[in-house]
């Protein structure tokens, strides 16, 4: 089981930053680095991407804050 | 399509004297943006585009709202009044494209990330401010509560929003990729596209709640007050 996080070197402040969508329901398979969803802060969106191929499994969802760092997925 | 006016030239000469305005092309047009980003990634990619360019009347939504159960009733019911529904990538949230409405797209990469967002940003509002004064328009960026599509670097004059901004960041290995659009009033009837905005969002169950006076274009902001130079 791979943990999806919020990465911590996409932009340098403490915006507050939301899933604006995921690309990918619970349960589906994905593949090693496709992009699983979208962050936005501050009306600029950055890409998630997947650590590890398998089935995602979301654990946040779209427009609560999210820190960098936090787990907001995992790929069983 | 309808050519741009002298307006629309004279701001679009100032942002950059090299660049062509695009005109028309709907769905085509918002996802050139998607397509120029992604190619900003390759090595032989310039530093920096730029791309101006007047869309057919239609309005432009995230894929967050695409997602909504009522999307595609809520496009129908757009539609129907005259303004398509198409989906964009970057942040924010509905816009309207339309003749009088100049699309500023700045995309460039970098490998100095990762930037403060406020410096994402900076490469177009700078610029886009600068030829607005050279025009007369004191602009400056900043939040307007009550605007559509509300940001911290709206582009205002007066207090009035004027422009609307986005950003898209892509990465590939050290290099960040970074599209910073802009929807900038030129002319026109404000007052139609925000009904046009309320229209769908309301078919989406939304509630907007949005202050006309709270928008402008750039032609009104002209005749209120006079030119610096």
């Amino acid at each position: 089981m791979t943990d999806v996080l919020i990465p911590a070197d996409e932009w340098r402040d403490d915006e507050e930053a939301v899933i604006s969508t995921w690309l990918y329901a619970s349960g589906e398979q994905v593949q090693a680095g496709a992009i699983i969803a979208e962050i936005m802060v501050a009306k600029a969106t950055f890409e998630l991407h997947a650590p590890a191929p398998g089935a995602l499994q979301i654990l946040v969802a779209p427009e609560v804050v999210v820190a960098k760092g936090q787990t907001v997925a995992r790929i069983e | 399509m309808e050519s741009a006016s002298a307006l629309m030239q004279d701001i679009a000469a100032a942002i950059s004297p090299a660049a062509i305005i695009e005109h028309g092309g709907g769905a085509d047009a918002v996802a050139r943006d998607e397509m120029l980003l992604r190619e900003m990634l390759a090595p032989t990619a310039p530093d920096q585009v730029v791309r101006l360019w007047v869309n057919d009347s239609c309005l432009v939504t995230t894929r967050r709202l695409a997602t909504h159960p009522l999307f595609e009733q809520a496009c129908a019911i757009s539609e129907a009044a005259g303004w398509p529904v198409h989906v964009r990538a970057s942040g924010g949230s509905t816009v309207v494209h339309r003749p009088g409405v100049l699309n500023v797209s700045l995309l460039y990469r970098t490998t100095q990330g990762p930037l403060r967002i406020e410096d994402y940003y900076a490469p177009l509002t700078r610029r886009l401010i600068a030829a607005l004064w050279t025009l007369g328009v004191r602009a400056e960026t900043g939040k307007r509560d009550g605007s559509y599509c509300d940001g911290a670097f709206n582009i205002l004059a007066g207090n009035r929003k004027i422009a609307g901004t986005s950003c898209r960041i892509v990465r590939s290995g050290g290099t960040l990729a970074v599209l910073a659009h802009a929807v900038l009033w030129v002319d026109g009837d404000v007052a139609r596209d925000i009904a046009a905005i309320a229209r769908f969002e309301a078919a989406l169950g939304l509630k907007p709640d949005y202050d006309l006076a709270g928008h402008a274009t750039v032609q009104n902001v002209l005749q209120s007050s006079p030119a610096l130079v």
